[in-house]
């Protein structure tokens, strides 16, 4: 093997330009596929992060005609010891006032000290109001305001004023510190768990403990889940880059490939006159293409790395936010293995079918053509 | 002697474009185990075409070609490939060596195709000195003169021993001087492993070196002489 390998070397080099063309190409493709998947990657991971630190690895949700969840329940869940964090939320809705001004919310209670804990924040979480909501009532951070539902009434003042894509949200949406609730019962519940590998275990132990009847109970990686709708969205735009690549790797291999064995006929002809059959010609041009994918994937994850420390040295790429999210995302390369061995089984898969499709032809030309002297 | 080659009514037809080109017309001849015969005549009478069908590199249109006694027509390309590595060795006039492969690859080259053929380092070396390129094992073909070229060509067709070897005019492409000493090079070969050669030719000077003529013409043989 050495030996076929030594020689397909010197075969690559002896067509330098050509075979530096080829070996472009599919380097380009490695680049793209590695960065890409490294940049998509960054992405799930940081919206994985982003949507546990918000809404946790498991969410419990009141159905419309389901009890609210309670103190008990809460302690239940928290005895079966998997979880790291848990924060309750109560949806709400009422009338919200300023001066002499007023208007409808819909929005949630919470327990800003546990939500900073819960989020890994740095600083105490600030109580939030929706931009429009805020500009209706003519509030601005530091105001108090004044609202009721059809349980309680509530005085809080204005932490932030907070803005997504969404209008809609932003025109109801009102954060109440949950200690103004008069009964301490939520209308969900959110765990990060202490080990992310126990998820299915603790749906499981949930489940038992909990009426299916009353509450829904959702993970994060949920086939209908946020995360995962939008990391099946980048992964099919993944995968038709892939398969674009894939071609376009095939179309370069095949056209240079085509011009140099057929320049090299003669050569093919002679091995055969000296006993080589078609299995042996489809073993050379194997040889070639293998070095050849080799050498391109080498010099393409090099070059996809340079380029992703670069990027990520220079402060990453900003993105603008999928919808409902509030902030757009700064994405940062990182090296996964699994993208590195795709740009591998990209490259030598297109390359190797090209090559053995054309090895196919030129191994079974009649041999006297091969070897005639061409006009 | 035992017959190695038989031509029984051999015709090749070949198609170019719309004309059929007789290329060989109804040729009989026989070669016996250890002959050194040329097979001479003006370029275009057929000779190039005798050699590819013995070879096995081609088919006859009709007629009976046997090689070892087998007839080429019950023989599949993938046995025939097999006979071609192991008991058939050819010389290409434009000598035909791979251009990446060093004076020893290129001669080792037919004995790697298959692993049955036990070929040492010690035999490429001995067949690199009998054709006289001591030294020159890891010369490339480019740093080779054509003399030199056509030495490695020949060691190569020696390589596993082959029963027969077909030259398709190996002087063809090279000067008088260098001409002679290639075909002494097959002379003494022949002499000295019994190895069949058939060469073609259209040189006077070289066909006087042989010990038998087959003269051809037009696609027919005219003329079959054994010579002193």
């Amino acid at each position: 093997m050495f030996r076929e390998l030594k020689f397909a070397l010197r075969n690559i080099f002896r067509h330098g330009f050509n075979s530096l063309l080829t070996i472009g190409v599919m380097a380009l493709g490695v680049v793209i596929i590695t960065l890409l998947s490294g940049f998509y990657d960054w992405m799930f991971d940081s919206l994985k992060d982003d949507i546990t630190k918000t809404d946790g690895h498991i969410m419990i949700l009141k159905k419309e005609k389901g009890d609210f969840i309670d103190e008990k329940m809460l302690e239940k869940i928290n005895s079966l010891g998997l979880f790291k964090n848990i924060v309750a939320r109560r949806s709400i809705s009422g009338v919200v006032g300023f001066g002499d001004k007023s208007a409808i919310f819909s929005g949630i209670a919470i327990d800003p000290e546990k939500e900073t804990v819960f989020r890994g924040m740095k600083e105490r979480y600030k109580i939030k109001i929706g931009k429009i909501l805020a500009n209706t009532l003519g509030v601005k951070e530091g105001d108090e305001i004044s609202g009721f539902t059809g349980e309680f009434g509530f005085f809080l003042n204005v932490e932030e004023i907070y803005s997504t894509f969404s209008p809609e949200l932003d025109r109801f949406y009102l954060e109440v510190p949950i200690t103004n609730i008069p009964e301490k019962k939520y209308t969900s519940v959110h765990l990060q768990l202490a080990d992310i590998s126990k998820l299915d275990l603790a749906l499981k132990k949930l489940k038992e403990i909990i009426s299916a009847e009353k509450y829904d109970i959702k993970s994060f990686s949920d086939p209908g889940s946020y995360y995962i709708a939008v990391k099946t969205i980048y992964s099919n735009n993944l995968w038709f880059v892939t398969i674009v690549i894939f071609f376009l790797v095939a179309f370069s291999v095949g056209s240079v490939l085509f011009m140099e064995l057929n320049e090299r006929e003669k050569e093919i002809g002679t091995l055969r006159t000296f006993g080589a059959n078609p299995l042996h010609i489809h073993k050379i041009v194997f040889y070639e293409t293998f070095v050849m994918s080799l050498i391109a994937w080498v010099f393409g994850v090099g070059l996809s790395n340079a380029i992703g420390y670069f990027v990520n040295a220079l402060g990453g790429i900003y993105l603008p936010p999928p919808p409902t999210v509030s902030k757009g995302f700064y994405i940062f390369f990182t090296t996964e293995p699994k993208s590195i061995v795709n740009s591998l089984i990209v490259v030598l898969l297109s390359s190797v079918i090209v090559g053995q499709i054309l090895s196919f032809y030129f191994s079974r030309r009649e041999i006297v053509l091969q070897i005639m002297p061409r006009r | 002697m035992s017959e190695v080659l038989s031509f029984e009514r051999v015709e090749k037809v070949y198609r170019l474009d719309e004309v059929l080109v007789y290329a060989l017309k109804g040729i009989d001849f026989s070669i016996q185990k250890g002959e050194f015969t040329a097979i001479v005549g003006p370029s275009g009478s057929g000779k190039t075409t005798i050699l590819h069908l013995a070879a096995l590199l081609d088919r006859p249109s009709s007629g009976r070609i046997l090689l070892f006694g087998t007839d080429s027509k019950e023989i599949s390309n993938k046995e025939a490939s097999r006979i071609r590595n192991k008991k058939i060795g050819f010389v290409f006039q434009t000598f035909n060596l791979i251009p990446v492969l060093t004076v020893y690859e290129n001669i080792e080259y037919p004995a790697l195709l298959y692993p049955d053929n036990k070929v040492s380092r010690d035999r490429i070396m001995e067949l690199i000195e009998s054709v006289g390129l001591k030294g020159h094992e890891n010369k490339f073909p480019s740093q080779l003169s054509g003399g030199q070229r056509q030495r490695v060509a020949i060691a190569r067709a020696l390589v596993n021993n082959p029963e027969i070897v077909f030259a398709d005019e190996p002087t063809a492409n090279l000067d008088h001087e260098t001409g002679e000493q290639i075909i002494t090079l097959m002379e003494e070969l022949n002499k000295k492993y019994g190895t069949t050669f058939v060469f073609s030719t259209h040189d006077p000077k070289i066909m006087k070196r042989a010990r038998r003529l087959i003269r051809i013409e037009d696609g027919k043989i005219v003329g079959d002489e054994y010579v002193s």
